[in-house]
């Protein structure tokens, strides 16, 4: 399991450590994550968090623009910045003997990074460009307006790119602000997996990070979601090749006790995910969407999928239907089977297959040290290590009757979004 | 820490074989895992198509998974999602490749499904109506891509109608529509064949216990018809200024393919071609290209470069996705780039920096069971060598400036180039 042999430690200024020896590679993966993402945002400033996750490659006084990405990459690791709704986080790969480049790089620009306005303007037109090209994918432009149809209050009804009209004048100022308070060594948990003596590791990682000054709390975020009460339609109309379906229904947090049962239930649904951290989707075919769906040719492919969040999120199924499709048809063969979850208990075969699934994806999962550091990191923003050493043992403990009870607890119209894209009639 | 070139895959710990069918083995053990992936190709491709069936290689592997004479589509996803394994196949231009991912203790039955499931496929009229019918709304979805549309119409004003590289591997939808139970039948049994096919096995399996497995599991399969087709198709020649802007309705953004005609995987000029291409689009956040385009401009979230190499010649290509607006100067700027790297030597200390990540990178791509099968296979199918990997890192380091020149003046040229732009059309942006 990822949590046997795991170091745990605080530092001083409130930074935690999570330190994993692995011999199995002569390669060694550190990430540093922040309680920030779009979670933490308010209106007019949407896509904030994002946006200073890219300011963070932009330098520092000790390493100017080019220098962090030319460090690691001559010593033959990769690296990468990743955003979502509940934190942010950077992480380097690297051959064992030289992971404390990324020790260094993360030290240096959780408090130095420089945001040169020149800087700022011309990475605002790349993320202006990152949005448009995400808009180019109808099944993005439908998420966008079903995610936001979904939340009346919480800062999840954006996404994580933010609104364009928000890229075009948030300010330097802005995102400065927003770096200060959240990137702090209270506000972050460093996570290193690979092969390294996991002491030497907490001490390097101390005398890296230790003189960092602790920062203030940073504000909790206020918003709560009222009770869903009313089914919502979204439909957009444009150019396509197929129409594209999104059903979202409001979901439990990671830690609430029906979150297992989601999980199995989604594996029931879709196939078995490991974990899902954006929101796993299986590939079952065995499952039941894709034989009421894919096999009966109603759809051409679907797809359901649970994320683990700190706030309540969504479970989403998708499907995309063919241009000569039934539309309606497809919309009630899912919520049937949404029916179906309430009224009968699921069997034996179907929850064995879910657990067996789940062991088997985080044995491959396991194979690689960035994997296992993202999973660590991952479980620390949305629970605790705690909850990721209990995962398998919690879908293990999932009965047919936790699967009726929170089909009929969450699978209520009144908490349900229903999205089409459908695409116009033209051929070309 | 072991000594990490020792740990290298080499001809030291790979273990080979081949079957009694003429499939070439090769098997190395990793018992600091949990589980076994299994890759291969037999012979047998796009190559083998007519223009009028373009579509066929990839429709047959995509029906070879969807049910065996021993048990239909559903049967097989119960028995292999049952055990949380996976097992499929695919399409490439010369070849079909395998491959199965399970837990060791699973081996056996994973095996066995993918064998029965090549050996004996049912390719049932129902199944294929079901995967046509799919297959036909994808192609329907890639017309409304810009990304799709830019590669596509790339590939095919790169290579000529004819060339046996134009068509695109899914194929057309005028092509795919017709295409029938004995098509597949045919091409299966007449194209497809275990000869001179490879399969490699990586992970917590012995290596005689792997042998003695597959030759039961896969020693049978044979096609009498079949012979491997070996031809190697012609390296394309393009003339002038190609351009061409393809009109995708409704879109944010624009797709930029800018490329030449490249190498085939044994050719020599591989190495500094890596180091090259490493330099002018992917070292950093995207090399020469990333730099300009990405962090100076802000012009394009993606600016990058890249080869494919194939039997025979794949391309060498750059690109981006940009504003509608921005399509004159984005080109412009890779022009301007690639007049650069063929007129004047990288610097020590580009070369250096390209070299030491392609050479350091090394251990973190051969991290999973997966990650060496890819490799395994790739040098078992081209014949590279069992000393691939040791030898790797000397390759790299003997490319020198006057290499990447060369191979710069060789392949690049900014007044030759097939070039596509894929997007809102002009009255849309």
């Amino acid at each position: 399991m990822l949590t046997d042999r795991l170091l745990t430690h605080t530092l001083d200024n409130g930074l935690t450590l999570l330190v994993r020896e692995t011999l199995a590679a002569p390669v060694a993966s550190f990430w540093l994550w922040y309680r920030v993402g779009s979670r933490n945002e308010t209106p007019g400033l949407t896509g904030v968090s994002h946006w200073v996750e890219h300011m963070l490659f932009k330098g520092t006084a000790a390493h100017p623009q080019g220098a962090f990405d030319r460090m690691i990459q001559r010593a033959g690791g990769h690296f990468n910045g990743m955003t979502w709704v509940d934190w942010t986080t950077f992480y380097a790969t690297l051959p064992a003997e030289r992971i404390d480049l990324a020790l260094e790089i993360e030290a240096d620009r959780m408090q130095n990074a420089l945001f040169d306005p020149v800087e700022v303007e011309s990475e605002r037109t790349v993320v202006i460009s990152e949005r448009e090209g995400n808009e180019n994918r109808p099944g993005y432009m439908l998420r966008e307006q079903v995610q936001a149809a979904s939340f009346l209050s919480h800062p999840y009804r954006h996404m994580v790119i933010g609104w364009k009209e928000d890229l075009r004048r948030i300010t330097r100022d802005d995102l400065y602000a927003h770096y200060r308070r959240f990137y702090t060594p209270n506000n972050a948990v460093a996570v290193a997996v690979g092969a390294f003596r996991a002491d030497e590791m907490i001490e390097r990682i101390a005398a890296a990070f230790g003189d960092i000054p602790r920062g203030e709390t940073p504000p909790a975020v206020r918003a709560m979601e009222p009770k869903p009460r009313a089914q919502r339609r979204v439909q957009l109309d444009g150019p396509g090749g197929a129409h594209y379906l999104l059903i979202t229904h409001q979901a439990p947090p990671a830690r609430d006790p029906d979150f297992f049962p989601l999980v199995v239930l989604n594996a029931v649904l879709d196939g078995a995910t490991g974990l899902p951290p954006f929101g796993g989707g299986g590939l079952g075919r065995a499952a039941r969407l894709y034989r009421a769906l894919v096999n009966s040719g109603l759809a051409i492919s679907t797809n359901a999928s649970v994320a683990a969040t700190i706030d309540p999120y969504l479970f989403t199924i998708s499907a995309t239907v063919r241009q000569e499709g039934d539309r309606d048809g497809v919309e009630s063969v899912i919520l049937a089977e949404l029916e179906r979850l309430k009224m009968e208990p699921v069997g034996a075969d179907e929850l064995a297959r879910a657990i067996k699934g789940a062991r088997a994806m985080f044995a491959y999962g396991s194979e690689s040290v960035t994997n296992q550091a993202m999973w660590l990191g991952f479980a620390s923003m949305v629970a605790d290590t705690a909850w990721l050493a209990g995962f398998l043992d919690g879908l293990a403990r999932v009965t047919p009757d936790d699967i009726q009870r929170v089909a009929r607890r969450y699978f209520i119209p009144a908490n349900r979004v229903i999205g089409w894209y459908v695409s116009e009639k033209r051929h070309d | 820490m072991t000594d990490f070139p020792l740990a290298l895959p080499g001809p030291h710990n790979i273990v080979t074989g081949q079957l009694s069918n003429g499939l070439r083995v090769w098997v190395y053990e990793n018992f600091e895992t949990q589980t076994v992936s299994l890759q291969g190709y037999a012979p047998g491709g796009c190559v083998n198509e007519t223009p009028e069936q373009a579509g066929l290689a990839n429709l047959t592997a995509v029906m070879l998974r969807r049910g065996s004479l021993k048990r239909d589509f559903d049967a097989l996803n119960e028995a292999i999602e049952a055990v949380g394994a996976s097992f499929g196949f695919d399409a490439g231009r010369h070849s079909l490749s395998f491959d199965a991912y399970s837990l060791a203790e699973d081996f056996d039955l994973t095996l066995g499904l993918l064998a029965e499931s090549l050996i004996i496929p049912a390719f049932s009229e129902d199944e294929l109506t079901r995967v046509r019918s799919r297959i036909l709304t994808r192609l329907d979805e890639r017309r409304h891509s810009a990304r799709a549309m830019a590669n596509l119409t790339f590939r095919k004003r790169l290579y000529p109608p004819g060339h046996p590289y134009h068509w695109p591997l899914a194929g057309e939808k005028e092509t795919v529509r017709h295409l029938e139970r004995e098509d597949l039948q045919r091409f299966y049994q007449e194209k497809i064949t275990p000869e001179r096919g490879v399969v490699v096995v990586v992970g917590a399996i012995s290596a005689t216990e792997a042998m003695r497995k597959l030759e039961n599991a896969l020693g049978g399969w044979r096609h009498p018809r079949a012979r491997p087709n070996l031809v190697v198709p012609p390296r394309p020649v393009i003339s002038g200024k190609i351009e061409v802007d393809v009109a995708v309705r409704g879109k944010s953004q624009s797709e930029i393919v800018l490329g030449w005609p490249g190498i085939a995987r044994t050719d020599a000029d591989y190495y500094p071609i890596l180091v090259c291409n490493s330099i002018l689009g992917r070292f950093g956040l995207g090399g020469r290209l990333g730099r300009r385009i990405r962090e100076t401009l802000g012009l394009a979230y993606h600016a990058y470069s890249t080869f494919t190499a194939n039997r025979g010649a794949g391309s060498w290509r750059v690109g981006a996705g940009v504003n509608p607006k921005n399509i004159a100067q984005t080109v412009a700027v890779m022009l301007e780039e690639i007049a650069r790297i063929i007129s004047q030597p990288v610097s020590e200390e580009e070369l250096a920096d390209a070299k030491s990540h392609l050479t350091g990178s090394l251990p973190l791509r051969l991290e999973t069971n997966a990650g060496i099968g890819g490799y395994l296979l790739t040098m078992a199918w081209y014949d590279l060598g069992l000393d691939y990997l040791i030898r790797y890192a000397d390759r790299i380091r003997a490319v020198g400036r006057e290499d990447v020149l060369r191979v710069a003046q060789g392949y690049l040229d900014p007044d030759e180039y097939v070039l596509v732009t894929a997007g809102p059309a002009a009255e849309e942006a």
